[in-house]
């Protein structure tokens, strides 16, 4: 009989050694993708997550992505982990983002920079601004 | 009479007593009257009542403090933050010049010479400072530097190589459009300037001005701050009137700030294997980015150019 605690074990070594192998980025994993549909982005960002970047802003990021395969997910960003859920969450968010599908999965595959995704006013930002500044970390910003 | 109007005059060796808030308020005093309130000569006029030397910086208790009462990690962090100035003075002194050729009228010429000045001045504060306060014992100012060269972050580099020295050398080969000076001064005064080092100024002061501490560095950075402020001045003062001459230069603004900027987020990264400066200095990466934008914001806004971005303060209920 398999122990049920084996795969709990085993996921956060998977995790480190993902993030070892992608030096934290996300760009990494889906060098090779021909099509990403920013759902998939979503399910990396944990994987990814980087909490000792940009210092101990913890807070809810709502990130709406606009166009093809868009919508709303949410972010509890924690000082050590990250948790995502699809759809708005309950409360106002601290941050809200607003991002069209293309640039989206440009910043994913680190074809754009986040910082300059939004001084060119493709993303645009309600709130709290370094909660934003966080998530880039974990694609090819940082 | 406020604080912010006696930093104007005051002596190097009170500098230090003000908050580094005033000292930026300052600036934005300036720049709220518009760019038509102080004049080129003006600006020039402040810079000979603003001088002040290096000489005259006791270094002494600073020496103590460093050794006795900053923790290892704190003086590890600020090592990093320190190179990135010792260098960037050191690098947008020699930058400088093409910019003097370059510019449009014989006032404008003048005052970007003193600022060349001003740059060198800088850079001799902070030999000064390794010398005398971090014990750094390297023969010239070449060995120091080279020292703490690998302290310096990505974003430095690209920021102060590619980004900086492509806008000069173009002045350099001859190209002295209003186009091009136009994309110098967002690189050197309003992003590197206006937005980077006076970002960088407010948080290293403040925090040792909280802890009472490092008081020649202190009134030394704060005379570096004030010079800047009056360089921002005469480049938000360069912009707003190239924009009200010819209203294609807010693109120009645009596309410039969308090369730099990027560049000068990733500045204050810290090399590998370090943190940020987390809370051993009292503030965070994410600190000082939003601060940086907040304050790019504000300038734009002086020069009548609305922000290429859309960042609004407060969410708003879906």
């Amino acid at each position: 009989m398999v122990s049920t605690a084996a795969p709990q074990r085993l996921i956060p070594r998977l995790r480190n050694k993902v993030i070892r192998s992608t030096q934290g980025r996300m760009a990494p994993l889906f060098k090779r993708v021909p099509y990403l549909p920013p759902a998939m982005t979503f399910d990396a960002l944990p994987v990814v997550y980087k909490p000792e970047y940009g210092g101990p802003a913890q807070g809810i990021l709502e990130i709406q992505v606009t166009g093809a395969g868009g919508g709303t997910w949410t972010l509890d960003i924690k000082p050590d982990r990250l948790k995502v859920t699809r759809g708005p969450g309950d409360r106002l968010p601290d941050t809200r983002m607003r991002v069209d599908s293309r640039t989206w999965t440009a910043m994913a595959t680190g074809r754009i920079d986040g910082t300059e995704a939004f001084i060119r006013g493709r993303l645009e930002v309600e709130g709290d601004i370094r909660l934003s500044i966080k998530l880039d970390s974990c694609f090819g910003g940082h | 009479m406020t604080a912010i109007d006696t930093i104007d005059t005051a002596a190097i060796e009170r500098l230090g007593d003000y908050a580094p808030d005033d000292v930026i308020a300052a600036v934005d005093g300036v720049l709220s009257q518009g760019a038509g309130a102080v004049s080129y000569v003006e600006l020039y006029h402040r810079w000979e009542r603003q001088q002040w030397r290096t000489e005259d910086l006791d270094f002494a208790p600073d020496a103590r403090d460093w050794q006795e009462r900053l923790l290892d990690p704190q003086r590890r962090q600020l090592m990093w933050f320190m190179a990135l100035f010792f260098h960037g003075e050191e690098r947008v002194a020699m930058e400088l010049t093409p910019f003097i050729d370059a510019a449009p009228t014989p006032d404008q010429q003048i005052f970007l010479t003193t600022q060349v000045v001003d740059e060198a001045r800088h850079a001799r504060f902070f030999d000064k400072f390794y010398r005398e306060a971090l014990g750094f014992t390297e023969p010239t100012i070449g060995d120091r530097l080279a020292a703490v060269k690998d302290q310096l972050s990505g974003g430095f580099t690209e920021l102060f190589g590619p980004v900086l020295t492509g806008v000069t050398n173009r002045m350099r080969r001859g190209d002295h459009s209003l186009e091009t000076f136009v994309r110098g001064i967002v690189t050197y005064h309003l992003t590197i300037e206006g937005v980077v080092a006076l970002s960088g100024q407010r948080h290293v002061l403040q925090f040792f001005r909280e802890q009472g501490m490092m008081p020649g560095f202190r009134n030394g950075f704060t005379a570096v701050a004030r010079d800047e402020s009056r360089h921002v001045n005469f480049g938000m003062k360069f912009l707003k009137e190239a924009v009200a001459e010819e209203p294609r230069m807010i693109a120009v603004i645009h596309d410039q700030l969308a090369i730099a900027i990027p560049a000068a987020n990733r500045i204050f990264d810290p090399p590998p294997g370090e943190n940020g400066p987390g809370e051993m200095l009292g503030f965070t990466m994410g600190d000082l980015h939003a601060y940086g934008f907040e304050t790019l914001q504000k300038r734009l806004h002086s020069i009548d150019v609305p922000p290429p971005f859309h960042w609004k303060r407060e969410v708003a209920a879906a």
